[in-house]
């Protein structure tokens, strides 16, 4: 199964590490490694100081992007403290943007106080307790996309073939297997059931 | 850091990640297709923030062929989510002394049979510069056809460097199983019970290949450690300094670190004809810390002897330990 399957992906970030000041390569071991298994940590901090919890997501990724931003400038020394202001800047931006409240009263918001010293979970912790995340992933997912996205990732088949063995239209597997790789990554890291519309399923 | 326009939303962006993730997983994915993706990955840490974190997961759910139970392909998935007995039996990578000869067994006209005797150790290098490192009691064949090179692991271990060529992927089979190089250093075990793969650097993909076996698969990452039966594979992370130890053998040492007497002496028996034998079992749980030379087993029983208050009787060539 996937014999022919090519490493292009750490070439090929290798070859653009010297666009920046940290080579792209370790950004992203960093962020997989180090910032990741913060998420859990990191959504229950945005879930209590949103205004408006449908936009969790939109922060989170606002707050990943600024992260690496910076973080392609130079490594932060601390990824826990750093992680949190990050992301308490994000939330008075909006604040700010959105005009809702004077910068003053956001500063006197709960998210002045950052969980930088939280127990998060340990990298051996989080290790530990991937294939448990896994598992939950999956029981999560309805039948047809648990069966699709293990027919993609572990039996390694082609959109086409799992369209054929499950009798339905190749895009609609590619559908099943995108929703399950969402529900799979919010589980892994952010500890979040995603039933219940979140990603759409049906 | 105020940015003029508006920060994206997340949905679009997690779609378009999620298709160019379920792309660079396809079999028509080819170097341009690559440079597309980067180019897009380029464009905004927004993509790079949303796609890094789904390929993240995507890498982790290899995990998944762990829990794979018996079954048909296509059969009832429920049963995937049995838990497996999960504990890596140490994986006592042990190893051998320099200086014995390894001697060339036979040659078939394009496959060359190299072996070592216990307490062997012995290095090869390919023309294209990857080096295979044989441990103890070792058997492997190499083809001499560079453009496919391959190696079949006949018995015991191997350690692997290998020069990557994305064009003709390194593969040793051994067994039941196959491994294949992306660009790799490993070790492979073959043990009574199976068989056992540690990555050091890269990646490397293990595929059951046994007749009448379920088909499994998973990729593995640096410091991970795959065992694979018949039966049950599944995949276990160890810290690079574990890893490391494991790796002692092509010093010539085995490092014990709250190992158990049994293990250790298992160990000892690996590189001497020579052996321990445990005649009480209550002792085989104590534990042993330390470094000792492959060949060291006196030294080795003599401490046993002084830190534990054991018995040492010789028996023929074997030596017997006893409370």
């Amino acid at each position: 199964m996937n014999d022919e399957k090519p490493s292009w992906n750490n070439e090929s970030v290798n070859a653009r590490a010297e666009d920046t000041a940290v080579p792209w390569a370790e950004v992203k071991a960093w962020f997989v490694r180090d910032v990741l298994p913060l998420e859990a940590t990191l959504m229950r901090f945005l879930q209590r100081n949103c205004r408006n919890p449908s936009d969790v997501e939109d922060v989170r990724q606002e707050v990943y992007a600024n992260l690496l931003r910076a973080a392609e400038k130079a490594f932060p020394e601390r990824t826990k403290p750093f992680l949190f202001s990050t992301a308490r800047n994000v939330l008075i931006d909006r604040l700010r943007r959105d005009n809702v409240i004077p910068i003053e009263v956001a500063a006197d918001l709960d998210l002045s106080v950052v969980p930088s010293d939280e127990p998060g979970p340990e990298r051996s912790v989080f290790a530990r307790e991937t294939l448990r995340r896994l598992q939950l992933a999956l029981n999560d997912l309805p039948p047809r996309y648990r069966e699709a996205l293990i027919l993609k990732r572990i039996e390694g088949l082609s959109l086409q073939e799992i369209s054929h063995r499950m009798g339905i239209p190749e895009q609609v597997v590619s559908n099943y297997v995108r929703r399950g790789v969402f529900v799979l990554a919010d589980q892994l890291y952010g500890e979040q059931s995603a039933v219940g519309g979140e990603h759409d399923l049906t | 850091m105020t940015s003029p326009e508006l920060p994206p939303t997340a949905k679009p962006i997690r779609e378009q990640a999620a298709a160019w993730l379920l792309r660079a997983n396809a079999p028509e994915w080819n170097a341009q297709s690559q440079q597309q993706l980067d180019a897009w990955l380029a464009a905004s840490e927004f993509h790079r923030a949303s796609y890094w974190r789904l390929e993240a997961a995507w890498a982790e759910a290899s995990r998944l062929a762990a829990l794979r139970p018996l079954k048909r392909p296509g059969g009832s998935l429920r049963r995937l989510l049995n838990p497996v007995g999960w504990k890596v039996v140490a994986a006592s990578l042990l190893f051998a002394v320099a200086g014995m000869a390894l001697y060339q067994v036979s040659s078939p006209p394009d496959v060359r049979e190299y072996a070592t005797p216990i307490g062997g150790h012995r290095t090869l290098t390919l023309p294209d510069g990857t080096v295979i490192e044989l441990n103890t009691d070792t058997v492997i064949r190499i083809t001499n056809d560079l453009r496919k090179p391959k190696v079949w692991l006949t018995k015991g271990e191997a350690y692997f460097q290998v020069v990557h060529n994305p064009q003709r992927p390194f593969i040793v089979y051994a067994g039941d199983h196959k491994v294949t190089d992306l660009g790799t250093k490993f070790v492979v075990h073959r043990t009574e019970k199976g068989l056992e793969v540690a990555l050091f650097e890269g990646r490397a993909q293990l595929d059951s290949i046994g007749r009448d076996m379920p088909q499994r698969s998973t990729e593995l990452s640096p410091g991970e450690i795959a065992i694979a039966t018949r039966d049950s594979m599944s995949v276990t992370k160890k810290s690079m300094q574990k890893l490391a130890n494991e790796l002692s053998w092509r010093k010539g040492l085995l490092i014990f670190d709250g190992t158990t007497l049994a293990d250790a002496v298992a160990d000892f028996n690996r590189y001497n004809v020579e052996k321990i034998v445990i005649r009480d079992p209550s002792i085989m749980q104590m534990r042993v810390n330390g470094t000792f030379p492959v060949h060291a087993k006196q030294e080795f029983v003599d401490v046993a002897q002084a830190v534990f208050g054991l018995r040492v009787e010789s028996q023929g060539d074997n030596t017997l330990i006893s409370r």
